[in-house]
């Protein structure tokens, strides 16, 4: 049965005057892939964007409406942005580890969580690197900088820096698109997994890693959600012409 | 989708109506042949039998290789995989059509049944007519004309079916004397009847074509 984890309502963004987002309402499910595709520019990134505050950091950006996560306003002024950024994870496009090693770039949101006991550091390194699938890879160097695996590595490395703060969500934007299919290959298997403890949110430009991977897809275009339903759906039968013809490539 | 997809679908689809015609062919000149006795015309049809069959294996061939290099969606995919399911409905209609023509072959000689064989050509010409329709149909996508195409002719070649039978065996217990024929017309009207059984196919392709559902007409 599933269960709502997060949901916008009456979602506005403007930059400056430019209206980036139109009153998108949108209820992801727990445990789910939820996918969102469209074309270069049609809001989709800035939506995902919304959901952790991430938009906050820009300059000249309003925001109206709501994102509910668990009963809460994640827009209310008391909102705790660590918090909510450690509940709500990201991984981005580029793989980008910091230059430290292995070791650090995991540990790192813990250690600024207070968390210093070298035991519970290291099991929480080593499940989240298995999670992330890349612990066979990168177990006899944990102390090698980070910067020196391959960018498919470089990328489980960040997603496995998202799992050790126990997120309940994690964001991606295109996290597969700067890898070759091998490595893409990996981290949807990787998501296949993971999706059993945490919802998982991706952007992507790549239709068939969607339809792989996701349980359900929102079509984004001019900063409006023209469908969500269930993947299945959209890639076989949608609703709107629209999508039927950004899904069969007809234009985007 | 690119222009190149676009392109070869239409060239699948042209390749499909083709092999669709041939079939129409097959199914009108066996008919035919049996009604009017003409085993040349038979002959005709056995013979022309292997470019349905090439048609078949090369539309599969074309069928899988655009979905392995266009990974078609939606109602691209659905044009794709109607036709790789429907040319298997449509070569075994062309086998059924073979069949008629070599009972035309068979029966050149033997003692007939008058009533029998007038019934049989009412058949043929409502089976050819169906068939057209349910091709039609396929082609425009229709899923209007599909449904009412299955229903309308379901019935009348049920009961045209029972007008060939009931007499065939009625004979085969009064005059053993023309005990072959009678076989022959059974066989003759099975065939046909299944002609019919795969053009209601077509048309619950043409159902899952136009709308994406999978439905049993009949």
């Amino acid at each position: 049965m599933s269960e709502s984890i997060i949901s916008s309502k009456h979602l506005d963004l403007y930059y400056g005057d430019f209206q980036a987002l139109h009153d998108i309402h949108l209820d992801f499910q727990k445990n789910e892939i939820s996918a969102l595709i469209g074309p270069s520019g049609c809001g989709k990134s800035t939506f995902l964007r919304c959901l952790n505050r991430m938009n906050d950091m820009i300059d000249n950006v309003t925001i109206t409406g709501s994102v509910q996560f668990e009963d809460k306003n994640i827009y209310a002024p008391q909102t705790n942005l660590v918090e909510l950024r450690k509940q709500i994870g990201m991984v981005f496009q580029q793989p980008n580890p910091f230059p430290f090693s292995v070791y650090d770039n995991v540990t790192y949101g813990l250690k600024i969580a207070g968390i210093k006991d070298k035991e519970v550091l290291d099991e929480i390194v080593e499940r989240s690197l298995k999670q992330a699938a890349v612990w066979d890879e990168v177990k006899d160097h944990l102390y090698d900088n980070a910067l020196s695996f391959s960018g498919g590595q470089q990328q489980r490395i960040c997603i496995a820096r998202v799992l050790a703060v126990s997120p309940s969500i994690i964001l991606m934007d295109e996290p597969t698109s700067a890898l070759d299919p091998i490595s893409s290959a990996k981290i949807e298997n990787t998501l296949l997994d993971l999706k059993e403890k945490y919802t998982i949110i991706i952007v992507t430009h790549n239709l068939q890693q969607a339809s792989r991977i996701s349980d359900r897809t929102a079509f984004f275009m001019d900063g409006t959600v023209i469908e969500f339903d269930k993947t299945r759906k959209i890639f076989t039968n949608p609703a709107s012409q629209k999508t039927e013809d950004y899904v069969s490539g007809r234009f985007g | 989708m690119a222009k190149v997809f676009d392109d070869e679908l239409i060239s699948l689809k042209s390749d499909f109506m083709k092999m669709a015609a041939l079939v129409g062919e097959a199914v009108s000149k066996a008919g035919n042949s049996f009604i009017n006795h003409d085993v040349d015309l038979a002959k005709s049809v056995i013979e022309s039998d292997h470019q349905i069959n090439d048609l078949q294996i090369h539309l599969e061939k074309r069928s899988f290789e655009l979905i392995a290099l266009y990974q078609p969606v939606t109602t691209d995919l659905r044009e794709v995989v109607g036709i790789l399911k429907s040319v298997t409905d449509l070569e075994r209609a062309g086998d059924h059509a073979r069949n008629v023509s070599r009972s035309t072959i068979k029966i050149k000689g033997q003692d007939r049944i008058a009533e029998v064989e007038k019934v049989i050509a009412t058949l043929v010409n409502e089976v050819s007519k169906e068939y057209n329709d349910s091709i039609d149909a396929y082609n425009m996508a229709d899923e209007t004309k599909a449904v009412e195409t299955a229903k309308t002719f379901d019935e009348e070649i049920s009961d045209l079916y029972n007008g060939i039978a009931s007499p065939s065996y009625r004979t085969m217990a009064d005059n053993p004397a023309i005990l072959n024929s009678a076989i022959i017309y059974l066989n003759v009207a099975k065939d046909l009847s299944r002609i019919s059984d795969y053009s209601t196919n077509m048309c619950e392709w043409t159902v899952y074509l136009a709308t994406g559902k999978f439905i049993e007409l009949n």
